[in-house]
């Protein structure tokens, strides 16, 4: 739709090149998850112009998946060192509200999330736009990209850390909806695109355990953490002998909510969700606050991206970072984010 | 596995929902809250602001009355200001700009105090009475819950649709979606359902803005909103701006509005009449040649700005053509884009002035979801449900306040009285009694009501009370002290009358006489800022507050007549209009019939009659 400047001040053109349809870009990572913002922040650093797109920025950088961050498992990179401020090391440093001993930290998400947000908006190099991405095509010069409010953006390199949005289904109890995680939608055109350039596209599920209200655990019955053990509520608690295959871990430094792992909670439709809980020592008048959910999601093969800077095998401008490449654990995510950012900048300045 | 039981199951945990559901486990209530995330409470989904005209009084009913609002948003802005400082204290209004995301945190805190509120991530997919004082609420994972009370506080989320040009996308918000199964419980149980439209403005990142070229407005120091509040604003707000749209803006928008939802027809509901698309203020105001568009900041860290004055769901290469036209806005970028959701809302006039559904006892109903519109307006809402369910489950009676008591009073008696066929917003000129509903006695008309219900400390009564005594303390010395003109460099009248020596009293009831200057004279230095200056108002419009005193007084003779159970059709002098709108609406006072429209000075005589003749005592 063009404007016509036939108004009597039209000296001048109103909108020079914004008069075309969309947007551009050199890196487009869409999702705003571990991966993304990762992603987005590598790649502003080696100065690309880098649009981050997300369905929510509320939800950016969102720890859907419980408070742990593991240390060390194939992300060296984002291990808890003291490192310079406004990094992502030092983000995370800044969110971690408990530290084991010997074992995992565990991140406030609200902090992570704030701290994350605010970053990624002060740089001036990254463009946040909150839309879903829909359709996605590859042109002479990188890619078209469509979305779902209908804004067209050419990037010349795209980095896809959609995580478990993509045609995602969660199961949660007796429900089963369309998304990603329950109650936020996913990307259910996108494989679709995906497909056409080839893409092989594999099924994986994943589960999260419910969150349980601190107030209503038998915290006597359960073994806390060792070395902290003056602390009541604890932080995060193992099962007893009876029960090892589970623990409990705060979700914030107020000890009210807990994140409970290794069990899911996929119960049938007669039962509710709480029941399969009360079998489980220490869990016997258990309050779910956030029920648990499994979902069903497309990713890519690791064998069809490649180890060294996560590009698409068949194009050496499409990356993939995180759960979409089945990353195992937030650092795992976040270091590849981090790989995929700096290589697609590289990239979309050789074209 | 047995459902698990509640007192009172609050469906939406919005800015309605957290008002209903903390005042209810104050009282002493089992609350379940379900909310569709629980990370994302009272959530400001459009202006990042709270209060403004009418607004802001309703604000501090509710802190009077033990809500949580003012004290959340004291404790969260990052700029407040009062509005119309230049006009009388009845029109005045206290606004703030808040960090959304503070907010929502800091509410999210306050409910996660309360021992007595379960907070449960869920949607509600299913939801029946199973008998008197028995409701059953199913989520979509499956779990079931029974309860005495409900209170439905879903805002914008019943079948919610958003649209952005001929685009339309399942969701009661951008990025979450919507609740689709209580709209078809609430039909099933008996309630008439209709549709409204919202909208809200496109959001563009703070780097990409020119403030040169707007005009800075800046924040006022020494406000707070809360009665209670130690800490009173001070430096260091954030400011926002102003600018205009201009010609270009109106032409680009003209040439397109083809292109508008509002316009094309594919939003039909009705949308809000007092916060309209930049759209419709083009298409009704066509000799303007310059709207207002306030710049205001999402949050103190935030790099998100709020356009207050562009709300738009064209499509979005339009908006930021729209956009861009603006002075300041020149390259200005979107970060999320302007855009119109529907949904259904229940229609009020099903409501009892509690805020109980009169079909079905029981279930209470608060906030957007009744067709209001702002955050203030839901969240008197929740608290008035919050409390009324909680006197249900201890089979008190109920607490009800009328249209001389509280602008909460008149936003409920309007919601269940008038026709509401527009998303209704509080105003100033809504309140006939004004200029005795004012923001700075709210705690003196209503916290010691809010004593009574328990959500006031003994501690915060007494200080109530001090400061009536105060009060009186004041008019008292003023009163008696007589004050000698050439002290305060104050001139006679021309004629002379009042000589140079001057009651202090009469002295303060002219317009130019502050009560600072004459504080000192007459002894009133020890005695808070609030009392000085209610005894200054109480002087200053003393004959307008007895004759709207005298007002209400006659207003209440009405308003004591209980209307029953009548079946209107039987009587025949009535109006037809009269008839249906009685039948329909059912007033519970003759006061409340009075206010039909449709129902006139001479139905009520009509009414008047009949009730006397069949033995009622007027």
């Amino acid at each position: 739709m063009r404007y016509s400047a036939g108004s009597a001040s039209a000296n001048r053109p109103i909108f020079p090149e914004t008069r075309k349809i969309g947007k551009s870009c050199e890196v487009l990572v869409i999702g705003a998850g571990v991966a993304g913002v990762h992603a987005a922040f590598s790649a502003a650093s080696a100065k690309a112009q880098v649009m981050l797109m997300t369905s929510s920025w509320d939800r950016a950088a969102a720890l859907g998946w419980g408070p742990r961050f593991e240390n060390g498992q194939g992300a060296g990179r984002t291990r808890l060192e003291a490192e310079k401020q406004g990094t992502p090391g030092a983000l995370l440093r800044r969110s971690v509200f408990y530290e084991g001993p010997t074992g995992p930290a565990l991140v406030d998400t609200y902090q992570f999330q704030t701290l994350w947000r605010d970053s990624m908006e002060r740089k001036p190099n990254i463009s946040i736009f909150q839309d879903t991405c829909e359709e996605i095509e590859p042109i002479a010069a990188g890619w078209l990209v469509k979305t779902g409010w209908g804004v067209t953006i050419k990037a010349k390199t795209v980095v896809l850390a959609v995580g478990t949005f993509l045609r995602g289904r969660v199961i949660c109890g007796a429900g089963t909806e369309a998304g990603g995680r329950p109650g936020e939608a996913g990307a259910q055109t996108l494989d679709a695109s995906l497909a056409q350039i080839g893409v092989e596209l594999r099924e994986r599920t994943r589960q999260a355990g419910p969150v349980i209200d601190g107030k209503s655990i038998g915290w006597k019955q359960l073994k806390v953490m060792p070395g902290r053990a003056e602390e009541r509520p604890p932080f995060i608690c193992l099962g007893n002998e009876r029960d090892p295959a589970h623990c409990l871990e705060s979700v914030d430094k107020h000890r009210n909510h807990y994140f409970l792992r290794k069990i899911t909670d996929n119960t049938p439709r007669t039962l509710n969700g709480e029941a399969a809980l009360h079998d489980i020592a220490g869990l016997e008048n258990a309050v779910i606050v956030k029920p648990g959910f499994k979902v069903t999601s497309l990713c890519v093969p690791k064998e069809l991206v490649r180890d060294r800077d996560l590009s698409y095998v068949e194009e050496r401008t499409l990356f993939f970072a995180g759960q979409v490449i089945a990353a195992a654990s937030y650092a795992q995510s976040a270091h590849e984010g981090l790989v995929a950012g700096k290589a697609a900048a590289t990239v979309s300045r050789e074209t | 596995m047995r459902p698990r039981k509640y007192d009172i199951i609050t469906i939406g945990a919005g800015h309605a929902g957290c008002e209903a559901a903390l005042a209810a486990a104050r009282m002493g209530c089992k609350v379940l809250l379900l909310a569709l995330n629980v990370d994302q409470l009272a959530h400001m989904p459009c202006n990042p602001s709270i209060g403004g005209i009418g607004k802001g009084q309703l604000v501090r009913e509710i802190d009077a009355l033990g809500g949580e609002m003012g004290r959340t948003i004291d404790e969260t802005s990052i700029q407040i200001k009062t509005l119309n400082s230049s006009k009388g204290p009845a029109v005045q209004a206290l606004r703030a700009q808040a960090d959304k995301r503070r907010y929502s945190s800091t509410m999210k805190k306050n409910i996660l105090k309360e021992r007595n509120i379960n907070l449960r991530q869920g949607e509600v997919v299913s939801l029946k009475k199973q008998g008197p004082g028995e409701f059953r609420i199913s989520t979509a994972d499956g779990a079931d819950f029974n309860s005495r009370c409900v209170i439905v506080a879903t805002g914008t989320f019943l079948r919610g649709e958003m649209v952005i040009g001929k685009i339309r996308r399942a969701g009661g918000r951008a990025g979450e979606l919507p609740s689709n199964f209580v709209s078809a419980g609430l039909s099933e149980l008996g309630l008439e359902l209709g549709r409204f439209q919202s909208a809200t403005p496109p959001r563009v990142w703070a780097g990409s803005v020119d403030y040169s070229r707007m005009i800075r407005q800046p924040g006022d120091t020494g406000l707070a909103f809360s009665f209670e509040s130690a800490k009173r604003s001070s430096r260091g707000q954030k400011d926002c701006y102003l600018t205009y749209t201009n010609r270009q803006t109106h032409k680009v928008i003209g040439d397109n509005l083809h292109l508008s939802p509002i316009k094309s027809g594919s939003v039909s509901a009705k949308g809000p009449r007092y916060c309209p698309s930049i759209d419709r203020k083009v298409i009704n105001f066509p000799d303007r040649d310059r709207h207002p568009v306030f710049v205001e900041p999402e949050g103190r860290k935030n790099q998100e700005l709020y356009l207050q004055g562009l709300t738009t769901s064209m499509p979005v290469y339009l908006q930021e053509m729209i956009i861009r036209t603006v002075p300041g806005l020149e390259n200005a970028r979107i970060t999320r884009p302007g855009y119109a959701v529907s949904y259904d809302y229940l229609l009020p006039y099903q409501l009892s002035n509690t805020l109980e559904c009169l079909p079905v006892p029981g279930l209470f109903s608060a906030g957007q979801i009744n067709g209001t519109s702002g955050y203030e307006e839901a969240a008197a809402q929740g608290l008035m449900a919050g409390i009324n369910a909680a006197l249900k489950c201890q089979g008190k009676a109920p607490f009800i306040l009328d249209r001389s008591q509280a602008y909460i009073g008149v936003l409920i008696d309007d919601l269940v009285t008038k026709e509401i066929d527009e998303p209704y917003r509080m105003f100033t000129s809504r309140a006939e009694h004004r200029l005795v509903l004012r923001s700075d006695n709210a705690d003196l008309r209503l916290t010691p009501l809010s004593y009574e219900l328990g959500l006031a400390s003994e501690a915060r009564l007494r200080r109530v009370e001090k400061k009536q005594a105060d009060i009186a303390k004041c008019l008292n010395k003023l009163h008696k002290a007589k004050i000698n003109l050439a002290d305060l460099e104050v001139h006679s009248p021309a004629d002379g009358k009042l000589g140079t020596i001057c009651g202090a009293g009469e002295l303060l009831k002219r317009p130019e006489i502050k009560i600072e200057q004459l504080a000192g004279i007459v002894g009133l230095a020890k005695m808070s800022r609030e009392a000085r200056y209610q005894a200054e108002i109480e002087i200053k419009y003393q004959g307008y507050i007895k004759r709207q005193n005298e007002q209400i007084a006659a207003e209440q003779r009405l308003e004591e007549v209980p209307l029953p159970d009548l079946d209107y059709s039987r009587i025949d002098a009535l109006s037809t209009e009269a008839r249906q709108k009685l039948g329909r609406i059912r007033p519970s006072s003759l006061g409340q019939a009075s206010r039909l429209s449709g129902v006139s000075p001479a139905d009520i005589s009509v009414l008047m009659v009949f009730l006397k003749r069949n033995g009622a005592r007027l």
